[in-house]
């Protein structure tokens, strides 16, 4: 069993001043196996902070990074997963599935996060799924003001991930549950 | 278990036991309750209580074990706001789990550390975890699988060297020791797989159920758990923690059988629960190597932890050790001691408490094991005697002396220094004194009583004069506060047993007098004890005369005064 914490969009301090005190206090050190980001935090300082939480960090570069060495992409196996890794500007148009899943047969992945939307969303496609977690901060997009902080924790265990997503609505933390079961072992390239 | 009684062989025990000689679970599964003792019940019958127990560790794990997973396509499919992995409610399955995490996590440290030389990674049984409050008790139980798992290679390898005869020849043919075994691990038995009595699959169950019947005491006069806790036990007529308990009767043996180097442990304020909680609370386990600990247990295991006294409970439970009522209860601090006496001479060499806790609780590595056992088994003996002979007198002078010494000891660090039990020449000392003075007191209140003309104050005077005989020490200084308390226990019990007789006829007061007298002249006996000669170059002013005899005097009217308003 292993917990992942899948996060981005912070845009600390030039959108948001830091996480929300609930989810702050929510995420603890000791739970977290891994760390996934998928980029614009936009300093190191919350890089530091999510160090702290889990060292096990993996980050995919934002457009407004200051940090350059994030890699454009990332890929990373996790039990009996691979998980794909990318900020999501890169991919036109913004958040549309089909482009993902393009990403996601690129990169070869059975679980495919990217940000930049700054809105949750979870599809089932081809035998994966494409996750965006939202932005962790609330902070505003380049489409919209009506932002909810939200990111996303996922249990994989064994050939099941339960994605857990937390969403913060009106100063209440809203969970949801979302069962992914992968039934074969992926065959992308048939498509 | 009892039900199970289908006697097809009935050798003698001790034939039996030696059938388990080399298969040590099994042995000490029967000599710890877990299983039928084998002349009662056959093969059969040991498998059957062999898999009830290990369906009830089952269904335990099951219940304590928490997995969020399994939550999930339960019937009731837990609220996410509340049972998610970032949930900072503790009732939640996930919160459970995290719990346990950390707890198994400590425990993983505290193994590795138990025995560095041994791979215990390998042995440690994932998820082992329980309640948070059993942190010890899952400590104690992991060492167990330790050392089962050892028994239990050693045991496969025995089946191994033998598994070629196995093939040749047919079951019957072979000698019994090996018929026992196979039959024990044939997993096609009555209960199908569950019925193999050895089985490495099962190990934990069975370690469980050991280390259940040991902490337990399964209804004897030993529970390990009881080493554990901060209150006194159930039937404990000191109202202190067990282990404190234990611990005073160790030193109470020590000084029976080695007087000197008992007071020099006293003098130097070595408490006996400073080792002796280590040594009790895992039952030797970090005092010896793996080897030598397994033939120790298998040493204490094999005695008998039934409640041995014929007499009733009442009895036990008011004076004696409760830890001396089972042989073996009387093993441990037997062994305890038989250590100490081990490392006698470089004890009796310390100056100081440190050095000497120092060589306590860094015992030798190369020792003779079989004369300690030996040892400790002869001491087992002598413990359950004088723990018997101790308990008939109700109001034994030395044995509670002794009682009385060791809890205050306990209680405050170093309040009275105490004395050795055979040191006891200051009470017959005063006793002598006591009977010199008391001849020209008698004449003097014979004198008062005939002036007197109330009745009332005769008797009074008449009961007076015995007591001041019992009132042996006229310095209470000298003497512990538990010695006082009990004297005046006698002394009032006397008087009140005085007082009825007389408030049924107050006439033949004389008599009764002399009665009283003559039994305080037994319990006199009792105390003395020591050599009598022992006034020598003494002189007792006569101001401490008169103080002490009024003292007496004053408040012997006093507790008497009571009974005569009644009466």
């Amino acid at each position: 069993m292993v917990l992942v914490l899948a996060l981005g969009d912070l845009h600390i301090p030039h959108r948001a001043p830091d996480l929300p005190a609930k989810f702050k206090s929510m995420l603890v050190p000791g739970k977290i196996q891994h760390i996934i980001c998928t980029g614009n935090l936009s300093i190191k300082e919350v890089h530091d902070y999510l160090r702290t939480l889990c060292p096990d960090l993996h980050i995919s570069r934002g457009e407004y990074d200051e940090d350059a060495r994030y890699p454009e992409t990332k890929t990373l196996t996790i039990g009996q997963f691979k998980l794909g890794l990318c900020h999501g500007h890169q991919v036109v148009p913004w958040g549309d599935l089909d482009s993902l899943a393009m990403l996601q047969r690129q990169l070869d992945v059975d679980i495919l996060v990217t940000g930049h939307t700054h809105q949750f969303t979870a599809y089932k496609h081809e035998g994966g799924v494409v996750i965006n977690p939202g932005s962790a901060t609330g902070a505003y997009s380049n489409i919209t003001y009506d932002v909810n902080p939200s990111f996303v924790l996922m249990d994989i265990d064994g050939l099941r991930v339960v994605v857990y997503v937390y969403e913060l609505i009106d100063g209440e933390v809203k969970v949801d549950k979302i069962d992914f079961k992968k039934t074969t072992a992926p065959t992308h390239s048939a498509h | 278990m009892g039900s199970a009684s289908i006697e097809q062989e009935m050798p003698a025990r001790e034939g039996i036991r030696s059938r388990f000689e080399n298969l040590r679970g099994v042995q000490w599964r029967i000599d710890l309750g877990i299983l039928p003792s084998p002349s009662s019940s056959s093969v059969d019958d040991l498998r059957r209580v062999t898999a009830e127990s290990r369906r009830r560790y089952a269904g335990l794990r099951r219940r304590l074990l928490v997995d969020p997973h399994l939550s999930k396509d339960g019937r009731n499919s837990p609220d996410p706001v509340i049972d998610n992995p970032l949930s900072q409610n503790p009732d939640s399955t996930w919160g459970r789990f995290f719990r346990n995490a950390e707890l198994e996590k400590t425990l993983d440290q505290d193994l590795s550390r138990l025995y560095p030389e041994h791979d215990i990674q390998s042995m440690v049984i994932d998820k082992e975890c329980m309640n948070s409050w059993l942190l010890f008790y899952m400590f104690f139980m992991l060492m167990w699988s330790i050392c089962l798992k050892c028994a239990s290679n050693s045991m496969e390898d025995e089946i191994g060297s033998h598994g070629n005869a196995v093939k040749v020849k047919s079951l019957n043919e072979l000698d019994p020791e090996i018929q026992t075994t196979v039959l024990l691990t044939d997993a096609y038995g009555a209960e199908g797989e569950l019925g193999i009595v050895i089985s490495e699959k099962f190990m934990e169950h069975d370690a469980y159920c050991m280390f259940d019947a040991l902490m337990s005491g399964s209804h004897g006069s030993v529970a390990v758990v009881d080493f554990y806790s901060h209150s006194p036990a159930h039937g404990s007529h000191s109202g202190l923690p067990p282990v404190i308990e234990t611990s005073a009767a160790l030193y109470h043996l020590l000084s029976v059988v080695d007087s000197s180097l008992h007071s020099h442990l006293v003098e130097l304020g070595v408490e006996p629960q400073y080792f002796a909680l280590r040594w009790l609370r895992v039952l030797f386990g970090r005092e010896f190597s793996l080897e030598n600990l397994l033939l120790i247990w298998d040493e204490i295991f094999a005695a008998d932890n039934n409640v041995t006294s014929e007499k009733g409970a009442e009895d036990d439970a008011d004076s004696g050790f409760r830890i001396f009522r089972s042989p073996r209860g009387a093993l441990i601090p037997a062994m305890s001691v038989s250590m100490i006496l081990h490392l006698r001479s470089s004890l009796l060499a310390t100056e100081h408490a440190t050095t000497c806790l120092q060589r306590l609780l860094n015992f030798p590595e190369n020792i003779d094991l079989r004369k300690l056992i030996d040892k400790a088994k002869s001491l087992q003996a002598l413990a359950l005697d004088t723990n018997m002979s101790s308990v008939s007198p109700p109001f034994d002078g030395i044995y509670n002396h002794s009682v009385v010494k060791g809890h205050s000891h306990a209680l405050s660090s170093d309040s009275i220094s105490p004395k050795t039990l055979l040191n006891v020449e200051p009470d017959s000392y005063w006793e002598e004194k006591w009977r010199v003075l008391h001849k020209t007191e008698e004449l003097k209140h014979d004198h008062l009583g005939k002036l007197k003309p109330s009745q009332k104050k005769r008797w009074t005077e008449k009961v007076r004069l015995p007591l001041s005989r019992t009132e042996s020490a006229p310095a209470p200084v000298k003497v512990g506060s538990g010695k006082k308390v009990q004297k005046s226990f006698i002394r009032r019990s006397l008087l009140e047993d005085l007082s009825h007789e007389l408030g049924v006829d107050e006439d033949i007061g004389k008599s009764d007098c002399h009665e009283v007298s003559g039994k305080d002249h037994q319990t006199v006996e009792v105390e003395e004890g020591g050599p009598d000669s022992v006034n020598n170059g003494f002189t007792c002013s006569t101001e401490e005369r008169c103080l002490s005899g009024n003292a007496g005097s004053e408040e012997n009217s006093s507790v008497f005064s009571d009974p005569i308003q009644f009466s």
